[in-house]
C-alpha cells in the first residue's frame, strides 16, 4: 500500500517502528526548533504516529529517507494533512548527519514528483517558520512560490505553495 | 495491511479522517471518564492517528465498530504506547450504542484475529468501570496483581487468554 520511491542515493520507504529512534534523534535536538521542537519522547512519537497515519486516512503520508546501500535512516520526507491543516502539506526532516549533502533535496524532489500527480492531492503547501532560511531554500528550489495570501494553521507561518497537477 | 472483520452483526474497519468528529467528540465527553479523559482536540488527534499507525509499526492498532445499518457504534482496538509493558485491548461505544453486546463482539473478534500473533494482551480497566470489568470476564481475561503496570496508570491489569506466542 505504501509505494517505495528510490532515487540517486536513497530508498524513500515505509515507515517501521524501528526508524522511531532516529525520528526523535531528529525532533529530541534544539535543531527541531523550526517544527516546533525540541520534543518530549511522547510528543515525538505522536509526531511519528500522524506521519504514518496519513497513508491509511488520506492515501499519502510520509516515508522514511534511508541511504539505499547501507539501509541508515537519514530522516522523513512526504505528505500530511493533519486536522487543523487548511491543505495538504509538503515536508521533510533529516537527521544531522544527512546535512549539508542534498538529502533532504533528493528525498523532497522524489517526494514531490510523486505527490503532483497523486488525485487525492489536490493542492499542495509547505508551511515553514520565517527564521528557518534552509527550508526557505529547499522550497524556492523545489519550485514552490510564497502565497501570502493562503489559510495556515499557525499565524507566523510562511505559506509555500507547489504546483500540482492531479 | 489493516483488515476489515465482519462479525454476526458488525463490521470492524480501519479509520478514515472523516471519522475523526465523532471520535473526537466522544472523548471530549463524559463517558470517557475512563479512559483518563475527558480529552481535548489535540489528545484525540493524537490518539486516532496512533490508533491508525500502529497497524504499520506493530501490526495491530485500532478499527471503527459499524452496526449493521452502517451507522459508526464506537471503536475496538490493539494498542501498545510507547511505555506501556504490553500490548492493550480496549473499546468504546458511543452514546446510545450500550447495552447490544456490541463491545463484547467487537472486543472478541479482534482479539481472536490479534491474539495469534501477540506476546501477551492485558486491559488496563478502572476498579470502578464496572460495564468493562464484566465485558473483561466474559472475554475470559483474569485479574493479574503481579503485572507491571505503566507509569501513572492505577487500577486493574486484566490478563487475555488465547493462542499466545512464546
Amino acid at each position: 500500500m505504501i509505494p517505495v520511491v528510490t532515487t540517486e542515493r536513497l530508498t524513500l520507504r515505509a515507515p517501521e517502528a524501528a526508524d522511531f529512534e532516529g525520528m526523535y534523534s531528529i525532533l529530541g535536538d534544539l535543531r527541531s526548533q523550526y517544527m516546533d521542537g525540541p520534543m518530549s519522547r511522547a510528543d515525538a512519537w505522536n509526531f511519528f504516529s500522524r506521519e504514518v497515519a496519513g497513508w491509511t486516512l488520506h492515501g499519502f503520508g510520509y516515508w522514511s529517507i534511508t541511504a539505499t546501500e547501507s539501509g541508515d535512516y537519514l530522516g522523513s520526507v512526504g505528505f500530511g494533512r493533519h486536522e487543523w491543516f487548511p491543505e495538504t502539506e509538503l515536508g521533510w526532516c533529516v537527521t544531522s548527519a544527512a546535512e549539508g549533502r542534498g538529502i533532504a533535496r533528493e528525498a523532497a524532489t522524489a517526494a514531490l514528483k510523486w505527490g503532483t500527480v497523486q488525485p487525492q492531492i489536490t493542492s499542495l503547501v509547505s508551511y515553514i517558520d520565517p527564521p528557518n532560511s534552509r527550508s526557505i531554500r529547499l522550497a524556492e528550489a523545489l519550485g514552490a512560490v510564497r502565497d501570502d495570501d493562503a489559510e495556515r494553521p499557525t499565524p507566523g507561518d510562511l505559506v509555500y505553495r507547489h504546483e500540482v497537477r492531479p | 495491511m489493516i483488515p476489515t472483520i465482519r462479525t454476526e452483526r458488525l463490521t470492524l474497519r480501519a479509520y478514515r479522517f472523516a471519522d475523526f468528529p465523532a471520535y473526537r467528540d466522544f472523548l471530549a465527553g463524559p463517558r470517557a471518564r475512563f479512559m483518563s479523559g475527558p480529552h481535548g482536540a489535540e489528545t484525540a488527534w493524537a490518539w486516532f492517528c496512533n490508533d491508525t499507525a500502529s497497524w504499520q509499526l506493530f501490526g495491530f492498532g485500532g478499527l471503527m465498530i459499524e452496526a449493521p445499518d452502517g451507522t459508526l457504534v464506537g471503536g475496538v482496538n490493539v494498542t501498545q504506547g510507547p511505555d506501556f509493558p504490553e500490548p492493550e485491548l480496549g473499546w468504546f461505544l458511543f452514546d446510545g450504542a450500550e447495552g447490544k453486546g456490541y463491545a463484547t463482539e467487537a472486543a472478541i473478534a479482534l482479539r481472536d484475529a490479534l491474539i495469534g500473533g501477540l506476546s501477551s494482551l492485558v486491559s488496563y480497566i478502572d476498579p470502578e468501570n464496572t460495564p468493562a470489568l464484566r465485558l473483561a470476564e466474559r472475554l475470559g481475561a483474569r485479574p493479574d496483581a503481579t503485572a507491571e503496570r505503566p507509569a501513572g496508570l492505577d487500577g486493574l491489569v486484566l490478563r487475555h487468554r488465547g493462542r499466545v506466542t512464546a
